[in-house]
């Protein structure tokens, strides 16, 4: 879990509020897919522009955890989201989706596993 | 305080709303820029933490527009909320306005003392703001207190000019604060004698003026036991209430008022009685500017005698003088304030140029002549206008 996000260093910027952690593993759960689907239908339509704000705002979401390689992989996308190459976009988004589902299988087991 | 939030991302926008909230803040939170700034429109915020990306209205925006808004009265702190860490960034968030940045993902502790020093700053203003509407309060009340002095002063002036057969009289009086050192005054002493002078205490202002009025109290014509001018018994033959020589008033003056006892002021003055049926004028220059005599048909030209001003020393002895008036002669008494006026070059006004203006002036009626003349020495000096006290009193004999 540690190499995804710090369970102590989350719960230590979070003054060890429980409940807050639950509160925004929740918006974690709705606003990441919604981000990520964001990113899906911009590089579909080619909306460039779209697409890197989708993947600045995610990038700030998942800061908030002290998730560093989700949070640099929304950063990678937000770069090559300039790209002519589109490959190289759709890999950073492909990267960015893994890193998502990682951070909530994290949180998922730490909201069950309970305090670190 | 009332805190603002900007912020899109839902989570950063729970998370600094809970934070400000435990450390007991008012919060508001948008968000997006534009509901951001309907919010700020909408009540008195004194902190504003902005996300500076945004869709729409960005921070950079809000930040621009609240600067705009926010009136002299109250100070907003505006909290820049970036990822963005570049020096050029940076410089263009605060030349838009923005106080202080603070790096995402926000760290508690870090927000906390940033935002301790916004609300030194606030609370600094607040203070400031008070302190400025109390000194206002203040200014208001001595300005309103000054105008009444004024208006006090004003009402020493001669309001009316004795109706003497064979003679005309004009002054003309311009101070240049609201309180002036100048005084003058115009008055019949006896049913033969016209007394007449101009001072000038130095420098102006309320202490100037409030030892003019001392002085111009002490210079009533109305006979009494403490007249300095005309005296129940003694002086002149003939007279019920006998007149003083100007020279025994002035000597009498520098004995009343030493620069000492005046706050370090003194004053000069120039005083003359006039006979009516003689036509003879005594006077006493005590350090004031010569009189111009202006005779039809001459050049005008200055009058001498003047000895030390006022107060100064003690022991100043004084010298009369007597100049027999014919008709046709105008006789103009007038406070430094002329030819000492300063345009904006640093020119004086001057002598030769006051008797060029009287000279110039001769075929006017007398108020117009003395209206000319403070319009020219105005003129002279440019805006603000004159910086000392304007003093004028002119005695024809038509």
């Amino acid at each position: 879990m540690t190499d995804v996000f710090d369970p102590a260093a989350l719960l230590h910027r979070l003054d060890g509020n429980w409940e807050t952690l639950t509160v925004i593993a929740g918006m974690l759960q709705e606003d990441g897919p919604r981000l990520l689907s964001e990113m899906r239908d911009a590089l579909a339509a080619d909306d460039r522009p779209s697409l890197a704000a989708a993947a600045h705002t995610f990038k700030g979401m998942v800061a908030n955890f002290l998730a560093r390689r989700a949070t640099a992989a929304a950063q990678e996308l937000e770069l090559r989201s300039r790209s002519a190459d589109e490959s190289l976009v759709r890999d950073a988004l492909g990267a960015l989706e893994e890193e998502n589902e990682r951070l909530r299988a994290a949180l998922d087991g730490l909201l069950r596993d309970g305090r670190p | 305080m009332k805190v603002l939030i900007a912020e899109d991302e839902r989570i950063s926008r729970h998370m600094l709303q809970e934070q400000l909230e435990k450390w007991g803040h008012q919060v508001t939170s948008a968000a997006d820029g534009s509901e951001a700034w309907e919010k700020f429109q909408g009540d008195d915020f004194s902190i504003v933490v902005s996300d500076w990306m945004m869709p729409g209205l960005d921070g950079l925006e809000l930040v621009r527009r609240v600067r705009r808004a926010a009136d002299s009265s109250r100070y907003v702190y505006i909290l820049l909320l970036t990822a963005k860490s570049w020096k050029k960034d940076i410089v263009a968030g605060m030349d838009a306005g923005a106080d202080d940045f603070l790096s995402k993902p926000f760290d508690p502790d870090e927000l906390r003392v940033r935002l301790r020093a916004g609300q030194r700053i606030i609370e600094l203003e607040r203070s400031l703001a008070e302190r400025n509407r109390l000194l206002q309060h203040v200014n208001q009340t001595m300005k309103r207190d000054l105008e009444a002095a004024a208006r006090v002063q004003r009402s020493l002036l001669p309001d009316e000019m004795p109706d003497v057969p064979g003679m005309r009289v004009a002054w003309g009086f311009r101070p240049c604060d609201e309180l002036a050192g100048d005084f003058l005054n115009v008055f019949r002493l006896s049913p033969r004698h016209i007394g007449m002078y101009v001072a000038d205490v130095s420098g102006h202002g309320v202490a100037a003026s409030l030892l003019a009025a001392a002085i111009s109290r002490v210079l009533t014509p109305h006979p009494s036991l403490t007249s300095r001018l005309v005296k129940p018994a003694g002086g002149d033959a003939g007279e019920q209430y006998p007149v003083i020589s100007p020279l025994a008033v002035i000597a009498d003056l520098n004995q009343r008022f030493p620069m000492e006892a005046s706050d370090d002021r003194f004053f000069t003055i120039l005083y003359a009685v006039l006979h009516v049926e003689t036509r003879r004028l005594r006077y006493v220059s005590a350090g004031h500017p010569p009189i111009v005599l202006d005779s039809a048909g001459q050049a005008p030209r200055l009058l001498g005698g003047a000895g030390y001003a006022v107060g100064l020393f003690p022991d100043s002895e004084y010298e009369e003088h007597v100049v027999p008036l014919v008709p046709g002669d105008r006789l103009w008494i007038y406070s430094d304030g002329i030819p000492e006026a300063a345009n904006p070059q640093g020119e004086v006004y001057g002598e030769e140029r006051l008797t060029r203006a009287i000279a110039g002036s001769r075929t006017r009626p007398l108020r117009q002549s003395v209206s000319a003349l403070l319009g020219e020495v105005e003129s002279w000096c440019g805006e603000p206008g004159p910086r000392d006290d304007i003093s004028i009193l002119v005695v024809e004999i038509p």
